[in-house]
Protein backbone atom coordinates (compact mmCIF):
# COMPACT_ATOMS: atom_id res chain seq x y z
CA UNK A 1 0.00 0.00 0.00
CA UNK A 2 2.70 2.41 1.08
CA UNK A 3 4.78 1.64 -1.98
CA UNK A 4 1.71 2.16 -4.15
CA UNK A 5 1.26 5.70 -2.85
CA UNK A 6 4.98 6.36 -3.29
CA UNK A 7 4.74 4.99 -6.80
CA UNK A 8 1.77 7.24 -7.50
CA UNK A 9 3.69 10.28 -6.36
CA UNK A 10 6.65 9.30 -8.48
CA UNK A 11 4.49 8.94 -11.58
CA UNK A 12 2.77 12.24 -10.89
CA UNK A 13 6.10 14.02 -10.51
CA UNK A 14 7.42 12.29 -13.58
CA UNK A 15 4.38 13.44 -15.56
CA UNK A 16 4.86 17.04 -14.46
CA UNK A 17 8.57 17.17 -15.18
CA UNK A 18 8.12 15.36 -18.48
CA UNK A 19 5.69 18.11 -19.37
CA UNK A 20 8.28 20.78 -18.45
CA UNK A 21 10.92 19.03 -20.52
CA UNK A 22 8.49 18.88 -23.41
CA UNK A 23 8.09 22.65 -23.09
CA UNK A 24 11.86 23.04 -23.13
CA UNK A 25 12.13 20.92 -26.28
CA UNK A 26 9.29 22.79 -27.94
CA UNK A 27 11.17 26.07 -27.62
CA UNK A 28 13.21 24.86 -30.58
CA UNK A 29 10.13 24.47 -32.80
CA UNK A 30 10.19 26.12 -35.29
CA UNK A 31 13.90 25.54 -35.15
CA UNK A 32 16.10 28.53 -34.49
CA UNK A 33 19.78 28.48 -33.61
CA UNK A 34 19.16 31.64 -31.58
CA UNK A 35 16.62 30.12 -29.21
CA UNK A 36 17.08 29.40 -25.51
CA UNK A 37 20.22 27.37 -24.75
CA UNK A 38 21.57 27.75 -28.30
CA UNK A 39 21.77 31.52 -27.93
CA UNK A 40 24.85 31.15 -25.77
CA UNK A 41 26.42 28.43 -27.94
CA UNK A 42 27.62 31.02 -30.43
CA UNK A 43 30.79 29.28 -31.58
CA UNK A 44 29.41 25.76 -31.44
CA UNK A 45 26.41 26.39 -33.69
CA UNK A 46 28.86 27.30 -36.44
CA UNK A 47 30.29 23.76 -36.42
CA UNK A 48 28.68 21.73 -39.22
CA UNK A 49 27.80 18.77 -37.01
CA UNK A 50 26.71 20.51 -33.78
CA UNK A 51 23.16 21.46 -34.69
CA UNK A 52 22.24 18.08 -36.26
CA UNK A 53 23.42 16.28 -33.11
CA UNK A 54 21.66 18.88 -30.96
CA UNK A 55 18.36 18.30 -32.78
CA UNK A 56 18.69 14.54 -32.54
CA UNK A 57 19.36 14.79 -28.80
CA UNK A 58 16.58 17.26 -27.99
CA UNK A 59 13.90 15.61 -30.07
CA UNK A 60 14.62 11.96 -29.17
CA UNK A 61 15.64 12.08 -25.50
CA UNK A 62 12.23 13.22 -24.36
CA UNK A 63 10.69 9.87 -25.33
CA UNK A 64 13.10 7.99 -23.09
CA UNK A 65 11.54 9.61 -20.03
CA UNK A 66 8.19 8.06 -20.92
CA UNK A 67 9.61 4.57 -20.32
CA UNK A 68 9.23 5.31 -16.60
CA UNK A 69 5.45 5.13 -16.93
CA UNK A 70 5.34 1.56 -18.18
CA UNK A 71 8.58 -0.37 -17.86
CA UNK A 72 8.77 -0.67 -14.09
CA UNK A 73 5.17 -1.83 -13.76
CA UNK A 74 4.93 -5.46 -12.67
CA UNK A 75 1.44 -5.68 -14.11
CA UNK A 76 2.46 -4.67 -17.59
CA UNK A 77 5.59 -6.81 -17.44
CA UNK A 78 3.75 -9.97 -16.46
CA UNK A 79 0.35 -9.59 -18.10
CA UNK A 80 1.31 -7.73 -21.24
CA UNK A 81 4.81 -9.00 -21.80
CA UNK A 82 4.79 -7.97 -25.45
CA UNK A 83 4.15 -4.31 -24.44
CA UNK A 84 7.09 -4.39 -22.05
CA UNK A 85 9.31 -5.99 -24.68
CA UNK A 86 8.23 -3.68 -27.50
CA UNK A 87 8.66 -0.48 -25.44
CA UNK A 88 11.92 -1.80 -24.00
CA UNK A 89 13.37 -2.28 -27.46
CA UNK A 90 12.22 1.22 -28.39
CA UNK A 91 13.96 2.64 -25.32
CA UNK A 92 17.18 0.79 -26.07
CA UNK A 93 17.28 1.68 -29.76
CA UNK A 94 16.48 5.39 -29.21
CA UNK A 95 19.04 5.61 -26.42
CA UNK A 96 21.90 3.71 -28.04
CA UNK A 97 21.43 4.95 -31.61
CA UNK A 98 20.27 8.54 -31.09
CA UNK A 99 20.22 10.09 -27.63
CA UNK A 100 23.45 8.85 -26.08
CA UNK A 101 25.85 9.28 -29.05
CA UNK A 102 24.49 12.78 -29.69
CA UNK A 103 24.69 13.45 -25.96
CA UNK A 104 28.41 12.60 -26.01
CA UNK A 105 28.98 15.11 -28.81
CA UNK A 106 27.11 17.82 -26.88
CA UNK A 107 28.92 16.86 -23.68
CA UNK A 108 32.26 17.27 -25.42
CA UNK A 109 31.22 20.84 -26.31
CA UNK A 110 29.62 21.61 -22.93
CA UNK A 111 29.89 25.12 -21.48
CA UNK A 112 32.00 25.53 -18.38
CA UNK A 113 35.25 23.83 -19.38
CA UNK A 114 36.59 20.43 -18.40
CA UNK A 115 34.65 20.30 -15.11
CA UNK A 116 31.32 20.06 -16.84
CA UNK A 117 32.65 18.40 -19.99
CA UNK A 118 34.00 15.44 -18.01
CA UNK A 119 30.75 15.19 -16.04
CA UNK A 120 28.67 14.92 -19.20
CA UNK A 121 31.07 12.57 -20.96
CA UNK A 122 31.16 10.17 -18.02
CA UNK A 123 27.37 10.38 -17.80
CA UNK A 124 27.11 9.50 -21.50
CA UNK A 125 29.50 6.55 -21.25
CA UNK A 126 27.74 5.16 -18.16
CA UNK A 127 24.40 5.63 -19.88
CA UNK A 128 25.52 3.52 -22.84
CA UNK A 129 27.24 0.93 -20.63
CA UNK A 130 24.30 0.36 -18.27
CA UNK A 131 21.86 0.13 -21.17
CA UNK A 132 23.96 -2.40 -23.08
CA UNK A 133 24.37 -4.48 -19.91
CA UNK A 134 20.62 -4.36 -19.32
CA UNK A 135 20.03 -5.58 -22.88
CA UNK A 136 22.62 -8.35 -22.55
CA UNK A 137 21.06 -9.69 -19.35
CA UNK A 138 17.59 -9.53 -20.87
CA UNK A 139 18.76 -11.62 -23.81
CA UNK A 140 20.31 -14.06 -21.30
CA UNK A 141 17.01 -13.98 -19.41
CA UNK A 142 18.81 -12.98 -16.22
CA UNK A 143 15.92 -10.81 -15.08
CA UNK A 144 17.36 -9.61 -11.78
CA UNK A 145 20.47 -8.21 -13.39
CA UNK A 146 18.42 -6.90 -16.29
CA UNK A 147 16.23 -5.04 -13.83
CA UNK A 148 19.20 -3.67 -11.87
CA UNK A 149 20.90 -2.27 -14.93
CA UNK A 150 17.67 -0.83 -16.23
CA UNK A 151 17.17 0.95 -12.91
CA UNK A 152 20.67 2.43 -13.36
CA UNK A 153 20.06 3.33 -17.00
CA UNK A 154 16.78 5.03 -16.22
CA UNK A 155 18.29 6.84 -13.23
CA UNK A 156 20.78 8.35 -15.66
CA UNK A 157 17.95 9.20 -18.08
CA UNK A 158 16.26 11.03 -15.22
CA UNK A 159 19.32 13.28 -14.88
CA UNK A 160 17.58 15.37 -17.55
CA UNK A 161 15.07 16.26 -14.85
CA UNK A 162 17.28 16.23 -11.77
CA UNK A 163 19.98 18.44 -13.29
CA UNK A 164 17.42 21.13 -13.99
CA UNK A 165 15.72 20.66 -10.65
CA UNK A 166 19.02 20.98 -8.79
CA UNK A 167 19.80 24.08 -10.77
CA UNK A 168 16.48 25.62 -9.78
CA UNK A 169 16.97 24.80 -6.11
CA UNK A 170 20.59 25.94 -5.99
CA UNK A 171 19.87 29.26 -7.68
CA UNK A 172 16.80 29.79 -5.51
CA UNK A 173 18.79 29.15 -2.35
CA UNK A 174 22.27 30.59 -2.93
CA UNK A 175 22.17 32.68 -6.15
CA UNK A 176 25.61 31.51 -7.26
CA UNK A 177 27.21 32.65 -10.51
CA UNK A 178 25.59 31.09 -13.56
CA UNK A 179 28.51 28.98 -14.77
CA UNK A 180 29.48 27.83 -11.29
CA UNK A 181 25.92 26.58 -10.92
CA UNK A 182 26.20 24.77 -14.21
CA UNK A 183 29.43 23.01 -13.23
CA UNK A 184 27.89 21.88 -9.95
CA UNK A 185 24.71 20.50 -11.46
CA UNK A 186 26.59 18.82 -14.30
CA UNK A 187 27.88 16.44 -11.61
CA UNK A 188 25.06 16.48 -9.05
CA UNK A 189 22.47 15.88 -11.76
CA UNK A 190 23.48 12.27 -12.30
CA UNK A 191 25.69 11.30 -9.33
CA UNK A 192 22.81 11.71 -6.90
CA UNK A 193 20.58 9.69 -9.19
CA UNK A 194 23.01 6.80 -9.48
CA UNK A 195 23.42 6.72 -5.69
CA UNK A 196 19.64 6.53 -5.27
CA UNK A 197 19.55 3.79 -7.91
CA UNK A 198 22.13 1.74 -6.00
CA UNK A 199 20.14 2.15 -2.79
CA UNK A 200 16.99 0.92 -4.54
CA UNK A 201 18.87 -2.05 -6.01
CA UNK A 202 20.37 -2.86 -2.63
CA UNK A 203 16.97 -2.77 -0.93
CA UNK A 204 15.41 -4.98 -3.58
CA UNK A 205 18.23 -7.49 -3.17
CA UNK A 206 17.70 -7.61 0.58
CA UNK A 207 13.93 -7.93 0.20
CA UNK A 208 14.45 -11.12 -1.77
CA UNK B 1 -6.83 14.66 -34.77
CA UNK B 2 -4.36 16.83 -36.62
CA UNK B 3 -6.10 19.90 -35.26
CA UNK B 4 -5.90 18.50 -31.79
CA UNK B 5 -2.14 18.03 -32.05
CA UNK B 6 -1.79 21.56 -33.41
CA UNK B 7 -3.99 22.94 -30.68
CA UNK B 8 -2.02 21.21 -27.97
CA UNK B 9 1.26 22.54 -29.38
CA UNK B 10 -0.16 26.06 -29.35
CA UNK B 11 -1.42 25.48 -25.82
CA UNK B 12 1.93 24.18 -24.62
CA UNK B 13 3.71 27.04 -26.29
CA UNK B 14 1.63 29.49 -24.31
CA UNK B 15 2.68 27.96 -21.02
CA UNK B 16 6.41 28.49 -21.20
CA UNK B 17 6.35 30.68 -18.10
CA UNK B 18 7.18 27.54 -16.13
CA UNK B 19 10.57 27.30 -17.79
CA UNK B 20 11.27 30.85 -18.87
CA UNK B 21 11.01 34.40 -17.53
CA UNK B 22 9.45 36.89 -19.87
CA UNK B 23 11.93 39.22 -21.43
CA UNK B 24 11.78 42.83 -20.40
CA UNK B 25 12.86 45.56 -22.72
CA UNK B 26 16.44 46.66 -22.69
CA UNK B 27 17.18 50.24 -21.78
CA UNK B 28 19.79 50.74 -24.42
CA UNK B 29 20.95 54.18 -25.32
CA UNK B 30 19.42 55.43 -28.54
CA UNK B 31 20.40 53.46 -31.60
CA UNK B 32 23.85 53.75 -33.05
CA UNK B 33 22.70 55.67 -36.08
CA UNK B 34 21.43 58.63 -34.09
CA UNK B 35 23.12 61.78 -35.26
CA UNK B 36 24.61 64.06 -32.69
CA UNK B 37 22.10 66.76 -33.39
CA UNK B 38 23.59 70.16 -32.86
CA UNK B 39 26.24 68.84 -30.49
CA UNK B 40 29.37 70.89 -30.63
CA UNK B 41 32.94 69.79 -30.00
CA UNK B 42 35.28 72.61 -29.17
CA UNK B 43 38.89 72.58 -30.25
CA UNK B 44 40.66 73.06 -26.98
CA UNK B 45 44.17 74.26 -26.42
CA UNK B 46 46.28 71.72 -24.62
CA UNK B 47 47.03 74.21 -21.86
CA UNK B 48 45.39 73.06 -18.67
CA UNK B 49 46.63 76.09 -16.77
CA UNK B 50 45.01 79.33 -17.86
CA UNK B 51 47.37 82.01 -19.15
CA UNK B 52 45.27 83.48 -21.95
CA UNK B 53 41.59 83.63 -22.84
CA UNK B 54 42.04 80.96 -25.55
CA UNK B 55 43.16 78.52 -22.87
CA UNK B 56 39.62 78.59 -21.49
CA UNK B 57 38.27 76.78 -24.54
CA UNK B 58 37.56 73.14 -23.85
CA UNK B 59 35.80 70.84 -21.38
CA UNK B 60 35.60 71.78 -17.71
CA UNK B 61 34.67 68.72 -15.73
CA UNK B 62 33.74 68.08 -12.13
CA UNK B 63 30.92 67.65 -9.66
CA UNK B 64 27.69 69.59 -9.97
CA UNK B 65 26.76 69.69 -6.30
CA UNK B 66 23.36 70.63 -4.84
CA UNK B 67 23.94 73.79 -2.84
CA UNK B 68 21.92 73.12 0.27
CA UNK B 69 22.73 73.09 3.93
CA UNK B 70 24.14 69.77 5.02
CA UNK B 71 21.19 69.21 7.33
CA UNK B 72 18.78 69.46 4.39
CA UNK B 73 20.80 67.29 2.08
CA UNK B 74 19.00 64.22 0.77
CA UNK B 75 20.96 61.05 0.35
CA UNK B 76 20.11 57.97 -1.64
CA UNK B 77 21.58 54.66 -0.56
CA UNK B 78 23.77 53.19 -3.26
CA UNK B 79 24.54 49.94 -1.57
CA UNK B 80 25.59 48.93 1.87
CA UNK B 81 28.30 51.52 2.47
CA UNK B 82 27.71 54.01 -0.31
CA UNK B 83 25.38 56.92 -0.68
CA UNK B 84 24.65 59.41 -3.42
CA UNK B 85 24.15 63.05 -2.44
CA UNK B 86 22.55 64.23 -5.66
CA UNK B 87 25.81 65.36 -7.27
CA UNK B 88 26.31 64.64 -10.93
CA UNK B 89 29.44 64.91 -13.02
CA UNK B 90 29.05 67.92 -15.28
CA UNK B 91 30.95 68.95 -18.36
CA UNK B 92 30.87 72.72 -18.91
CA UNK B 93 32.25 73.24 -22.39
CA UNK B 94 33.51 76.68 -23.36
CA UNK B 95 33.27 76.65 -27.13
CA UNK B 96 34.09 80.10 -28.54
CA UNK B 97 34.36 83.84 -27.96
CA UNK B 98 33.25 86.85 -29.94
CA UNK B 99 34.74 89.86 -28.22
CA UNK B 100 33.19 89.88 -24.73
CA UNK B 101 30.64 87.22 -25.55
CA UNK B 102 31.23 83.62 -24.61
CA UNK B 103 29.44 80.61 -26.14
CA UNK B 104 29.34 77.11 -24.83
CA UNK B 105 27.26 74.19 -23.65
CA UNK B 106 26.97 71.83 -20.73
CA UNK B 107 26.36 68.10 -20.55
CA UNK B 108 24.99 66.56 -17.39
CA UNK B 109 22.55 63.74 -16.66
CA UNK B 110 21.80 63.15 -20.33
CA UNK B 111 20.98 66.82 -20.77
CA UNK B 112 22.87 68.76 -23.46
CA UNK B 113 22.21 72.49 -23.22
CA UNK B 114 23.82 75.51 -24.82
CA UNK B 115 24.58 78.78 -23.07
CA UNK B 116 25.86 82.21 -23.93
CA UNK B 117 26.89 85.21 -21.89
CA UNK B 118 29.49 87.80 -21.13
CA UNK B 119 33.05 87.17 -19.99
CA UNK B 120 35.22 89.78 -18.30
CA UNK B 121 38.89 89.73 -17.51
CA UNK B 122 41.02 91.66 -15.10
CA UNK B 123 44.38 91.13 -13.46
CA UNK B 124 42.96 88.41 -11.21
CA UNK B 125 41.60 86.32 -14.03
CA UNK B 126 38.29 85.76 -15.78
CA UNK B 127 34.72 85.93 -14.61
CA UNK B 128 31.59 85.13 -16.56
CA UNK B 129 27.81 85.02 -16.30
CA UNK B 130 26.19 82.79 -18.89
CA UNK B 131 22.56 81.94 -19.57
CA UNK B 132 20.83 78.85 -20.85
CA UNK B 133 17.97 79.52 -23.31
CA UNK B 134 15.15 79.06 -20.79
CA UNK B 135 12.75 76.89 -22.76
CA UNK B 136 13.74 73.78 -20.84
CA UNK B 137 12.62 73.33 -17.23
CA UNK B 138 16.19 72.54 -16.24
CA UNK B 139 17.64 75.75 -17.66
CA UNK B 140 19.34 78.29 -15.52
CA UNK B 141 22.33 80.62 -15.28
CA UNK B 142 25.95 79.93 -14.47
CA UNK B 143 28.18 82.38 -12.71
CA UNK B 144 31.83 81.43 -12.47
CA UNK B 145 35.39 82.64 -12.36
CA UNK B 146 38.76 81.29 -13.36
CA UNK B 147 41.75 82.84 -11.64
CA UNK B 148 44.62 83.40 -14.07
CA UNK B 149 47.58 81.07 -13.80
CA UNK B 150 45.23 78.65 -12.10
CA UNK B 151 43.38 75.62 -13.42
CA UNK B 152 40.04 75.71 -11.63
CA UNK B 153 36.70 76.99 -12.86
CA UNK B 154 34.60 77.68 -9.82
CA UNK B 155 31.09 78.99 -9.47
CA UNK B 156 27.39 78.57 -8.93
CA UNK B 157 24.30 77.77 -10.94
CA UNK B 158 20.74 78.86 -10.35
CA UNK B 159 17.68 77.41 -12.05
CA UNK B 160 15.18 79.88 -13.51
CA UNK B 161 12.29 77.76 -12.28
CA UNK B 162 11.66 76.39 -8.82
CA UNK B 163 13.28 73.01 -9.24
CA UNK B 164 13.75 70.63 -6.34
CA UNK B 165 17.41 71.55 -6.51
CA UNK B 166 17.41 75.19 -7.48
CA UNK B 167 21.02 76.02 -6.58
CA UNK B 168 24.16 74.13 -7.38
CA UNK B 169 27.87 74.81 -7.06
CA UNK B 170 30.87 73.37 -8.82
CA UNK B 171 34.62 73.45 -8.99
CA UNK B 172 35.80 72.14 -12.34
CA UNK B 173 39.12 71.31 -13.94
CA UNK B 174 39.92 71.44 -17.60
CA UNK B 175 40.06 68.02 -19.19
CA UNK B 176 40.94 66.86 -22.68
CA UNK B 177 38.48 64.21 -23.83
CA UNK B 178 40.07 61.45 -25.81
CA UNK B 179 38.44 58.12 -26.50
CA UNK B 180 40.57 55.47 -24.85
CA UNK B 181 39.60 51.83 -25.26
CA UNK B 182 41.88 50.78 -22.43
CA UNK B 183 39.95 52.56 -19.66
CA UNK B 184 39.02 50.05 -16.96
CA UNK B 185 36.19 50.06 -14.45
CA UNK B 186 36.86 50.41 -10.76
CA UNK B 187 34.51 49.59 -7.96
CA UNK B 188 31.34 47.57 -7.92
CA UNK B 189 27.88 48.46 -9.09
CA UNK B 190 24.96 47.96 -6.74
CA UNK B 191 21.27 48.61 -6.49
CA UNK B 192 20.20 51.85 -4.89
CA UNK B 193 17.90 50.29 -2.41
CA UNK B 194 16.97 46.73 -2.00
CA UNK B 195 13.24 46.63 -2.09
CA UNK B 196 10.67 44.02 -2.90
CA UNK B 197 8.95 44.60 -6.16
CA UNK B 198 5.45 45.81 -5.29
CA UNK B 199 2.51 44.00 -6.80
CA UNK B 200 1.60 46.90 -8.98
CA UNK B 201 4.96 46.64 -10.67
CA UNK B 202 4.92 42.88 -10.88
CA UNK B 203 1.43 42.79 -12.36
CA UNK B 204 -0.37 44.84 -14.95
CA UNK B 205 -1.47 48.33 -14.16
CA UNK B 206 -5.12 48.81 -13.33
CA UNK B 207 -7.29 50.61 -15.82
CA UNK B 208 -9.98 52.76 -14.27
CA UNK B 209 -12.49 54.00 -16.84
CA UNK B 210 -12.00 57.66 -17.63
CA UNK B 211 -8.95 58.03 -15.43
CA UNK B 212 -5.27 57.68 -16.01
CA UNK B 213 -3.51 54.95 -14.06
CA UNK B 214 -2.95 57.05 -10.97
CA UNK B 215 -1.44 54.39 -8.82
CA UNK B 216 1.49 56.59 -7.99
CA UNK B 217 1.10 60.25 -7.24
CA UNK B 218 2.81 62.77 -9.45
CA UNK B 219 5.07 63.74 -6.55
CA UNK B 220 6.18 60.16 -6.06
CA UNK B 221 6.77 59.71 -9.76
CA UNK B 222 8.71 62.97 -10.00
CA UNK B 223 10.87 61.89 -7.09
CA UNK B 224 11.56 58.51 -8.65
CA UNK B 225 12.28 59.90 -12.09
CA UNK B 226 14.58 62.60 -10.74
CA UNK B 227 12.29 65.27 -12.15
CA UNK B 228 10.44 68.24 -10.85
CA UNK B 229 6.76 67.68 -10.13
CA UNK B 230 5.79 70.62 -12.34
CA UNK B 231 7.23 68.76 -15.30
CA UNK B 232 4.65 66.00 -14.97
CA UNK B 233 1.21 66.57 -16.41
CA UNK B 234 -1.69 64.35 -17.43
CA UNK B 235 -0.32 64.04 -20.96
CA UNK B 236 3.12 62.71 -20.14
CA UNK B 237 2.25 60.96 -16.89
CA UNK B 238 1.52 57.61 -18.48
CA UNK B 239 4.67 57.59 -20.62
CA UNK B 240 6.87 58.52 -17.68
CA UNK B 241 5.11 56.03 -15.47
CA UNK B 242 5.61 53.29 -18.05
CA UNK B 243 9.26 54.23 -18.32
CA UNK B 244 9.64 54.08 -14.56
CA UNK B 245 7.98 50.68 -14.40
CA UNK B 246 10.25 49.48 -17.16
CA UNK B 247 13.32 50.60 -15.27
CA UNK B 248 12.12 49.11 -12.03
CA UNK B 249 11.30 45.81 -13.67
CA UNK B 250 14.72 45.64 -15.21
CA UNK B 251 16.38 46.85 -12.09
CA UNK B 252 14.61 44.93 -9.45
CA UNK B 253 16.42 41.75 -8.92
CA UNK B 254 17.94 40.47 -5.73
CA UNK B 255 21.06 39.48 -7.59
CA UNK B 256 21.57 42.77 -9.36
CA UNK B 257 25.07 43.38 -8.13
CA UNK B 258 28.34 43.11 -9.94
CA UNK B 259 31.18 40.79 -9.01
CA UNK B 260 34.93 41.39 -8.89
CA UNK B 261 35.21 39.92 -12.37
CA UNK B 262 33.92 43.22 -13.72
CA UNK B 263 37.12 45.07 -12.87
CA UNK B 264 39.31 42.65 -14.82
CA UNK B 265 37.38 42.86 -18.07
CA UNK B 266 37.38 45.49 -20.77
CA UNK B 267 34.65 45.40 -23.38
CA UNK B 268 36.27 47.94 -25.72
CA UNK B 269 39.90 46.89 -26.01
CA UNK B 270 39.44 43.41 -27.42
CA UNK B 271 36.82 40.81 -28.26
CA UNK B 272 35.41 39.15 -25.17
CA UNK B 273 35.27 35.37 -25.26
CA UNK B 274 32.35 33.17 -24.25
CA UNK B 275 34.46 31.73 -21.44
CA UNK B 276 34.98 35.24 -20.04
CA UNK B 277 31.33 36.22 -20.00
CA UNK B 278 29.56 32.95 -19.21
CA UNK B 279 30.08 33.21 -15.45
CA UNK B 280 29.13 36.89 -15.15
CA UNK B 281 26.02 38.08 -13.35
CA UNK B 282 23.39 39.99 -15.23
CA UNK B 283 24.65 43.17 -13.57
CA UNK B 284 28.24 42.47 -14.70
CA UNK B 285 27.04 42.01 -18.27
CA UNK B 286 24.89 45.09 -18.10
CA UNK B 287 27.61 47.37 -16.73
CA UNK B 288 30.22 45.99 -19.12
CA UNK B 289 27.95 46.78 -22.05
CA UNK B 290 27.23 50.28 -20.80
CA UNK B 291 30.94 50.91 -20.14
CA UNK B 292 31.38 50.92 -23.92
CA UNK B 293 29.03 53.88 -24.18
CA UNK B 294 30.73 55.51 -21.19
CA UNK B 295 34.15 55.38 -22.86
CA UNK B 296 32.67 57.30 -25.77
CA UNK B 297 31.41 59.96 -23.39
CA UNK B 298 27.72 59.07 -23.28
CA UNK B 299 25.89 60.98 -20.55
CA UNK B 300 23.56 58.56 -18.76
CA UNK B 301 19.98 59.39 -17.95
CA UNK B 302 19.47 56.40 -15.68
CA UNK B 303 20.52 57.51 -12.22
CA UNK B 304 22.10 54.25 -11.13
CA UNK B 305 24.35 54.05 -14.17
CA UNK B 306 25.17 57.73 -13.96
CA UNK B 307 26.30 57.54 -10.35
CA UNK B 308 28.48 54.55 -11.16
CA UNK B 309 30.21 55.95 -14.22
CA UNK B 310 30.50 59.46 -12.75
CA UNK B 311 32.80 57.90 -10.16
CA UNK B 312 35.21 56.58 -12.81
CA UNK B 313 38.11 59.03 -12.99
CA UNK B 314 38.47 58.77 -16.74
CA UNK B 315 34.78 59.33 -17.43
CA UNK B 316 33.67 62.61 -18.98
CA UNK B 317 30.06 63.15 -20.08
CA UNK B 318 30.27 64.53 -23.61
CA UNK B 319 27.19 63.40 -25.54
CA UNK B 320 23.52 63.08 -24.76
CA UNK B 321 23.21 60.69 -27.69
CA UNK B 322 25.29 57.64 -28.28
CA UNK B 323 28.02 58.18 -30.80
CA UNK B 324 27.86 56.33 -34.08
CA UNK B 325 31.56 55.54 -34.14
CA UNK B 326 31.63 52.47 -31.95
CA UNK B 327 34.49 50.23 -33.01
CA UNK B 328 33.89 46.85 -34.66
CA UNK B 329 35.19 45.20 -31.49
CA UNK B 330 32.66 47.12 -29.41
CA UNK B 331 29.77 46.32 -31.73
CA UNK B 332 30.58 42.62 -31.52
CA UNK B 333 30.99 42.75 -27.74
CA UNK B 334 27.65 44.51 -27.40
CA UNK B 335 26.02 41.71 -29.39
CA UNK B 336 27.65 39.05 -27.23
CA UNK B 337 26.81 40.79 -23.94
CA UNK B 338 23.21 41.35 -25.00
CA UNK B 339 22.81 37.66 -25.79
CA UNK B 340 24.04 36.70 -22.35
CA UNK B 341 21.97 39.41 -20.69
CA UNK B 342 18.84 38.11 -22.36
CA UNK B 343 19.75 34.58 -21.46
CA UNK B 344 20.36 35.51 -17.82
CA UNK B 345 17.10 37.40 -17.73
CA UNK B 346 15.06 34.57 -19.15
CA UNK B 347 16.67 31.47 -17.73
CA UNK B 348 18.88 32.16 -14.71
CA UNK B 349 16.33 31.27 -12.04
CA UNK B 350 14.07 28.95 -13.99
CA UNK B 351 13.76 25.19 -14.29
CA UNK B 352 16.17 24.47 -17.09
CA UNK B 353 19.74 23.95 -17.99
CA UNK B 354 21.68 27.18 -18.40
Amino acid sequence: MKSKILNGFFLLGLAYFSYLLLLISLQYIPFSSDAAFLRIKIDEVKLPYYLPFFKVHVFTSFFLLLAGFTQFSTRIRTKYTYVHRYLGWTYIVILLVFSAPSGLVLGYHANGGWTSQSAFLILGILWIYTTIQALRYALKKNWTKHRNFMIRSYALTLSAVSLRLFKYIIVFTWHPLPMDTYRIVAWLGWVVNIIIAEIIIHKKARAN
Amino acid sequence: MKNLVLLSIVFLGACTSAIKDSKSEKDEPASESVELMGEYRPEPTENLVIHAKEDLIGYWVGWFVPDVEDSLREYKATGEWLRWDGSNKINVSIDSFIEDSVFGHSVVANNYQTFKGIIKSDKNGFSAIVYEPGADKHDGMFEFEIPSNDSILKGTWEAYKDLKTKFRRYSLSKRIFKYDASNMLSGGYVDWEKFKVPDWIAGDTIDLPGEPDLIMTKEELANNMDMDVSEINDDNYQDLFDEFVKWEREYYSEYFATTGQLNDLNSSARLLTQAEVENLTKADLYVLRNSIYARHGYSFRKRQLRAYFDKQDWYIPVHANIKSDLTEIEKKNIQLLLKYEEHAEEYYDEFGRG
